[in-house]
This record gives structure tokens, C-alpha cells and sequence, in this order.
């Protein structure tokens, strides 16, 4: 079965950079907007893996991976934070809310799918 | 594909500065709010990730230095005030010139936007405390490690920097541990919060298990027994023990556990091995018994032992892939559903120019229909009725793609507003009214340029200096207007100042200085506004820096008469100065009058057309060298005859049987063209002529009738003499000086 991802980025160019190369590299990719579009989209998408950024519209990063982690079915979801953001203390909420890892932008796409497989089955 | 993604960060780089010149302007106008400055931070945030993707450096830098201040705004380390708010536009500015170089490749000046760079990170660093040393570096190792990861990824270890530059299967840069003497034994043990946030266990070791030989062995004795099982997991302990491949040191291992760090006991410790193959070889023996059972049921048989010459992460989905292909390749495009699509600019110019093409067939066949006998079916015309309101609907529905708000353009030029007050020493500012309102995406392009130079010259010279502004009793800032509006199916932009109004006096003597008059010339104040849309016009006494750049306004008005407009400017002394824009509101289709010359069809654009004449020999006055004018209501206009002015024919030697169409042109002159007939209005599609045959004097475009045939758009701003001996390409000057005289 085709691995599913849920990336949720505000910027379009992001969300095509995340969609070409998870798509290139064999991964069914869904694409949301924002925190809110993320959480709405989740139910539907049944993603394997999530990668949100952080900076967005309506429901940050931290709003939606919360939110993902409220849902029973959700609390083992590996989600990856894909930001330019690097600070320790923004990491570190992000950890708190439940995030899995935190990678920083520019992405290089390989190296974004080697960590996806250390996530995903 | 890079390229297309190149394209699309752009245009959303158009976006987004589209909304933080919104932002900006709020804040100015002091009707900001959080949210404003939030998705301040956002654009600038989105533009900065995009330029670290195309390794766009310098946009990078700066994006990053404007984001911090920003990011103190919001967080109110800094309050909004008149100077930051002339930062943020400054900086503004600066980012709009940034984009525009990277998107066409081109290097700034370095010099280009350092003060503003500069009073960006000096803001932040005020707001922060810092001192200009510890921000500098702070900024600089931020940059640096922001370029660095354009390539290397950028997996931050928490508190090890040095960690992410190596990668699982990589070989770390600089490392150069001697092969096969030693290994590292890591111990690692779960937190329960491990598994809750996505993590688990069999997948890290598995990752493990590609940097070189891997024995795993559990350590379930903390496990309860099944019957009182509960958070088994993590009661299990593991031990691993990697012989690493070439590269592979103890940070390339820490990375991999790098998300888990805080979730979990770990310990990794570099052992020195004395014989390698016998010790190996020993442990892969004992090895597969403990793996099977400690490896989580959910993949046991990737974490097996010995894993050395695993694929390579990319290669297991890319085999799914050439599976998927086959059954679900429309699955894939869940993109989220906008209100909008974009679409190429080039596919909806082909279908303007395809219903342009019914429209015309629509018409041949209409005409076809009335030369048929009366006994024609009466079902055929009424059906032809409905194709001709369709198509006519079709028509406008399909322009409405091309039309956009004038937002764009008018948020472009309030910053040459503020650059042109700058440099010339004056204060003012920009309003703008019906920036909804919708023009031909092309019109809009193309009026950048003539905006931009009508605006200097408003600052430039319809302003007056602060002191002479309050000296006059105005406000010391100096207000520039643009207004856009449909007025009667033509697009109205106005550009009005509240300076001092034209200098009629200065203006007309110039104008004698430089033989576009004559002193005798009776021209009315509206004559002599006008002659600022005369070539070679200047009435700076000095060329000054912003408006003396070779363009005048004649090459303004020129520009707007390309594109189907006309220019018109109103003064009133110490009141101020409004230029009037009146454009069609889309450029593919006409209402014009179809006159017969010499045999030949043409076609006078109704836009220009006032009245249609057929006078009699009485109202016509002959005058020397064969000039004719013909007088209206107490005035004389100059008779053009479009067949000899066009080269159809020699003059006529009377007019008794012509018809006359009095034209007025941009300028409020009028004459009067003289043709064999008039056959009817209609509406044409415009046909290019430059881009299918050459321009030609006389005429501006041309157009395809009903029956076929091609029919000239006649330009009938070149039909009208302008006072003095001016610039109409086709009378000679001793003939126009003739004619206005009558006037």
C-alpha cells in the first residue's frame, strides 16, 4: 500500500516543492492550506504521516498538531514539522504538542524522504 | 519542473507583496490590527522560505532581517510609529526590487537596499538589547546556516549543531575514523511519551541498520507478565551494536535518534574491537534468535540483524510508485479547492482571439442571410438573432478573464509617490478610490509606465515646496489622487494633485520659445494645458532629476493612445491639476462607423465621432492652398479630406457631395473628415497591424467585415491639426498653422 502524506504548508510554491518530490518519490501526498484545512482534510486523507509548517494563516503549526493529537485514532501519527524556523524554543513547543521531528527549510528532497522512511512503515 | 516551481514562487511572491503593501497601508492609515501585522510576517516569512529553496541568498538575507522586525512588532518589542512605518516601506520597496532582480537574474547593485538592511537588523537589535557585535554574529550564523542547509538538508540536532551536517548513508565531511576498528553499542530505552508522538522504535533501527552490520538484542526482563500487561513497550530495553560503514561516527548515529532526544534513555559508547571478523561474526551467530522476538510485531523483518547493503530509503517507494501508476494516478491531485484557478495567460488570448473569429463569422453570416432572397426562412433569422446576442454575451464573459483590479497597479505607484516626494524634497501622499475597479489585464501592464511618469511629474511639478504650501494656506503635505471608474463603457483613471496648478503664462511662453506656437496663436487656457502633451515640452527651468529622465508626456499620451485611450488634462491655478485617462474597456472589439473612400471600407471609431454632417456647399469656405474649413455654430473647423489625407486619391475640388464626420480628438480639437458614404455603426474586432503587416500613418489597426473583406481602422487623432506646427504625422505644418488660425 502506498504510503499517504498529509502536507500542510500556506505557501503554494511550498506545498508543490513538498508535492513533487514526496510524489516523485512514490508517496501518495494530500495537500491542505492551513492548520484548519489540515484538520479538516485528516479524516478524509488518513494519512500515514503528516508534515505541517509552522507560520500560518487561521491555525498555526502548533493549533494543528495539537489538534491532531486529540483524535484517539491519531496519537501514534508521526508528524514532521518542515519550517525555516529553527529556534530551540519554538522546537521545543513543538515537541510539547506532540510533534515527532522538526526539519528546517529549504528541504533537500532525499533527505526529507530518508526521514520519512525512519517514520513511516 | 524546477522552472514551473520558479514561475509559481514568483507569482505568489506577487501575492504576497501584494498583501503587505495592504498591511502597509494600514498601518499607515492607522487601521491596523494583529492580524495585519501576522500576515505581514507570514508574507515575508513565505518569501524567505520560497528564496531558500532557489538558493536566492540576498532575498533570503533581507526577507530575513525584514521578518525579524517584524516578528518584534508582533510580539510588541516595538510599537508602530511614524519611523518604523517608513522602514517597513523602505524595506517594502527594497523587497519588491529584490524579487524583481532574482526573477529576471539580475544582480543588484551591492549598495542597493544596505541602508535599509542595516536599519532593519539595527531595529531588531534595539528591540532585542543586543549589541551590534552579538547580532551580527546571531545574523550572520543564521544566514550562514541557512545556506548551508539549502544543500545539507538542515536536520537540527537540539543542542549540537555540529550533528546535522552528517546524514544516514552519507559519508560525513572531514571524517576519517579507520575502517573496522571499532563499534558502537547504544542502549536505548522508550518513554512511554515515544510512542505517542509518532515514533517507534523498529523504524529507528531499522535506520540504524543502514549505517553499517547491526545486532539488536531486547531486554524484556522489566516486561510484566501477559495477564497484567499494560505499557509493555516501553518496559523493553534494547542493545545494538554497529559496525559501522566508512563515514558513519557517532553523530551521524545521535542524528538518527535525534527526534527522540528526551523520549528515552540513550546511551551510545564508541568500543574499541581488537579482531573485528571473529568478534563479528560471533555476534551475527547469537544474534537472530533475540531480533526476531525483540523487534516489534509491526516490522519484524526490517529490523532484523545484518542489514548491511540495505536499498536505499528512496528506492522501496518508488518501486510502490510503478505499482500505484497503473490504478490510482488521479488520486494524487486532491489540491485544495479554491474559488480560483490559474490559468496561462496565452490559452485565454487564443480564446479571445477565437470568439473574436466567431464574431466576425457571426456577422459574414448575416450578412449572407440579407442578400438572400425576402423569402428567406424567418426561423433561420430569429436563430441568427440568438448566435448574435450569444456570441456577443460569449464575448464579454470571455474578457472578464482578462480583467483585473487596478489594486496592483495603483499599490505599484504609491511607492513612486513616496520615492519621487523623497528625492524632491516634498511631502505627500497617495489616495487611491476604486481600486476595484476591473481593466484589461494588458492595460494595466501597460500603464506602469506612463503612471509612473505621470506621477513624477505631478510631484515633481504640480506640487509645490512645503513652505509655498503653507505659505498658500494648504496642508504641508501634498495629496496625489488616482481614481479609477466605469464611466458609460470606457475605463476613467484619473491622477489629480492639489499643487499650484498649471503656470499658463510659463507654459505658452515656452512653447513660443521653442516654435510650437506662434505669439499670435489665440489659444484657450485648455489649448495651453495641452500643450504639455506636445514632443520636446519641458517646463522645468532645470531638467531636474526625477522628471528630466527624456520622457515627456507626448511620449505618455502616445502610449495611451496605443491602447484605444485618450489623455486629458484640467487646471485651475493654486487648485491643482487632474490628467484624465478614458480607455476602452477591452482592446479586441470596437463600436466604429463604416464610411466608404475612394471604393476602399473603413472604419472611423465612434469613440472620436461627434456628429455626422451633410452640409452643403454654403457652410464650406475655400481657403489658399486649397484648404477648406467649414463653419459650425460660429466656428470653423478644418476640412480633411480622408481620401487624399490617406493617399487614396488626389484632392476633391468640392465637397457638395461628401459627407462630413466631425471627429474630436484627444485634446477637445475637432475637425471634420470628409468621405463618399456612410454605411453603418457596428462593432469590429480589432486586428493588429503592427504584428501582422507594419504600422501605417493614418491608420490604426484593422478589421475583418461580415463580408470578408478587411476593412482600415482609421486613427483619427492623426485627422486632427493641433494648433502650432505640431506633430500630426500626416499634415504638413504649413497647413496646420493655417488652420488654426481659424480657429
Amino acid at each position: 500500500m502506498t504510503t499517504k502524506i498529509l502536507a500542510v504548508d500556506d505557501s503554494r510554491t511550498m506545498r508543490a516543492m513538498i508535492q513533487t518530490a514526496l510524489t516523485d518519490a512514490g508517496f501518495d501526498v494530500d495537500l491542505a492550506e492551513d492548520g484548519i484545512d489540515g484538520l479538516d482534510k485528516l479524516g478524509g486523507s488518513d494519512p500515514d504521516l503528516v508534515i505541517t509548517d509552522i507560520n500560518m494563516p487561521r491555525l498555526d503549526g502548533f493549533g494543528m498538531i495539537e489538534g491532531v493529537r486529540e483524535r484517539p485514532e491519531c496519537a501514534s501519527l508521526p508528524i514532521l514539522v518542515l519550517t525555516t524556523e529553527s529556534g530551540e524554543e519554538l522546537k521545543q513547543r513543538a515537541r510539547t504538542a506532540g510533534a515527532t521531528g522538526w526539519i528546517v527549510k529549504p528541504f533537500d528532497a532525499e533527505k526529507l524522504v530518508a526521514v520519512i522512511n525512519r517514520l513511516v512503515v | 519542473m524546477m522552472s514551473d516551481l520558479r514561475d509559481m514562487f514568483f507569482e505568489e511572491c506577487d501575492d504576497l507583496l501584494e498583501v503587505l503593501s495592504t498591511g502597509l497601508e494600514e498601518l499607515q492609515n492607522e487601521t491596523s490590527d494583529a492580524e495585519t501585522i501576522n500576515s505581514m510576517f507570514r508574507s515575508v516569512h513565505s518569501i524567505k522560505g520560497g528564496a531558500g529553496a532557489f538558493g536566492l541568498d540576498r532575498l533570503i538575507k533581507f526577507a530575513h532581517a525584514f521578518e525579524n522586525v517584524l516578528d518584534d512588532l508582533r510580539s510588541d518589542k516595538i510599537e508602530v510609529d511614524g519611523t518604523i512605518t517608513a522602514l517597513m516601506f523602505s524595506g517594502f520597496d527594497h523587497l519588491n526590487d529584490l524579487v524583481d532582480a532574482a526573477r529576471d537574474d539580475n544582480d543588484l547593485p551591492d549598495s542597493d537596499g544596505a541602508a535599509v538592511l542595516a536599519e532593519l537588523k539595527q531595529t531588531t537589535q534595539n528591540a532585542n538589547g543586543l549589541s551590534g557585535d552579538e547580532e551580527e554574529d546571531a545574523n550572520e550564523v543564521d544566514s550562514d546556516d541557512f545556506v548551508v542547509q539549502a544543500m545539507d538538508f538542515g536536520l537540527d540536532l537540539g543542542g549540537d549543531d555540529d550533528a546535522s551536517v552528517d546524514l544516514p548513508g552519507l559519508p560525513s565531511l572531514g571524517d576519517d575514523a579507520p575502517e573496522g576498528t571499532t563499534h558502537f553499542v547504544v542502549t536505548f530505552k522508550a518513554e512511554p511519551v515515544l510512542y505517542t508522538r509518532g515514533h517507534d522504535p523498529a523504524l529507528l533501527f531499522r535506520a540504524l541498520g543502514e549505517m553499517g552490520e547491526l545486532t539488536i538484542e531486547s531486554n524484556r526482563d522489566a516486561v510484566a507478565p501477559l495477564e497484567s500487561l499494560k505499557d509493555a513497550p516501553a518496559a523493553i530495553s534494547w542493545t545494538l551494536t554497529l559496525r559501522p560503514d566508512d563515514g558513519i561516527d557517532e553523530s551521524a548515529i545521535r542524528e538518527i535518534f535525534e527526534f527522540v532526544e528526551g523520549q528515552c534513555i540513550l546511551q551510545i559508547a564508541e568500543v574499541a574491537v581488537e579482531t573485528p571478523a571473529e568478534e563479528v561474526s560471533a555476534t551475527e551467530a547469537e544474534a537472530p534468535a533475540p531480533v526476531a522476538e525483540a523487534a516489534p510485531a509491526a516490522a519484524p523483518a526490517k529490523a532484523q540483524a545484518k542489514t548491511k547493503a540495505k536499498p536505499t530509503p528512496a528506492k522501496a517507494p518508488k518501486a510502490e510508485k510503478q505499482e500505484a501508476k497503473g490504478g490510482d494516478g488521479g488520486k494524487k491531485s486532491s489540491e485544495p479547492r479554491n474559488s480560483t484557478i490559474r490559468v496561462d495567460l496565452n490559452r485565454v488570448d487564443r480564446l479571445i482571439n477565437l470568439v473574436g473569429e466567431l464574431v466576425i463569422s457571426e456577422a459574414m453570416l448575416r450578412q449572407s442571410m440579407n442578400e438572400l432572397p425576402v423569402s428567406a426562412n424567418s426561423a433561420v433569422s430569429e436563430a441568427i438573432g440568438q448566435l448574435k446576442t450569444l456570441s456577443g454575451v460569449l464575448q464579454e464573459s470571455v474578457m472578464a478573464i482578462r480583467a483585473q483590479p487596478v489594486r496592483g497597479l495603483f499599490q505599484r505607484m504609491s511607492r513612486i509617490v513616496r520615492e519621487s516626494s523623497r528625492q524632491a524634497g516634498k511631502t505627500s501622499r497617495l489616495v487611491m478610490v476604486g481600486e476595484a475597479t476591473e481593466v484589461d489585464k494588458t492595460v494595466t501592464e501597460r500603464l506602469v509606465e506612463p503612471l509612473t511618469h505621470m506621477i513624477r511629474n505631478s510631484v515633481d511639478h504640480g506640487l509645490e515646496t512645503p513652505e509655498d504650501r503653507v505659505a498658500a494656506g494648504k496642508p504641508e503635505m501634498g495629496t496625489i489622487k488616482l481614481e479609477a471608474a466605469h464611466r458609460s463603457g470606457r475605463v476613467v483613471i484619473s491622477l489629480s494633485d492639489d499643487g499650484a496648478g498649471v503656470n499658463r503664462p510659463k507654459v505658452r511662453q515656452k512653447a513660443e520659445e521653442k516654435g510650437l506656437i506662434r505669439p499670435e496663436d489665440d489659444l484657450t487656457d485648455s489649448d495651453i494645458d495641452n500643450l504639455l502633451f506636445r514632443a520636446g515640452f519641458s517646463t522645468a527651468d532645470e531638467i531636474s532629476q526625477l522628471s528630466g529622465r527624456g520622457v515627456g508626456m507626448d511620449v505618455v499620451r502616445s502610449e495611451i493612445q496605443a491602447l484605444g485611450g485618450r489623455i486629458n488634462l484640467q487646471s485651475e491655478p493654486n487648485k491643482g491639476t487632474t490628467i484624465t485617462i478614458s480607455l476602452p474597456l477591452t482592446l479586441a472589439v470596437m463600436e466604429g462607423m463604416l464610411i466608404e473612400v475612394a471604393g476602399e471600407s473603413l472604419v472611423v471609431p465612434t469613440v472620436a465621432l461627434r456628429e455626422t454632417l451633410q452640409p452643403g456647399q454654403a457652410n464650406i469656405h475655400d481657403f489658399c492652398d486649397g484648404d477648406r474649413g467649414l463653419s459650425v455654430n460660429d466656428s470653423m473647423l478644418p476640412i480633411v479630406d480622408l481620401g487624399e489625407a490617406l493617399g487614396f486619391r488626389s484632392p476633391l475640388p468640392d465637397f457638395s457631395n461628401q459627407s462630413l464626420l466631425l471627429i474630436e480628438g484627444e485634446s477637445g480639437r475637432r475637425s471634420a473628415l470628409a468621405v463618399d458614404g456612410i454605411v453603418e455603426q457596428r462593432e469590429v474586432v480589432i486586428k493588429g497591424l503592427e504584428q501582422n503587416y507594419q504600422s501605417i500613418p493614418g491608420i490604426a489597426a484593422a478589421t475583418i467585415l461580415g463580408n470578408g473583406k478587411i476593412a482600415l481602422i482609421v486613427d483619427t487623432d492623426q485627422m486632427i491639426p493641433s494648433p502650432g506646427n505640431g506633430n500630426t504625422g500626416l499634415l504638413k505644418g504649413s497647413e496646420m498653422a493655417e488652420v488654426t488660425s481659424y480657429v
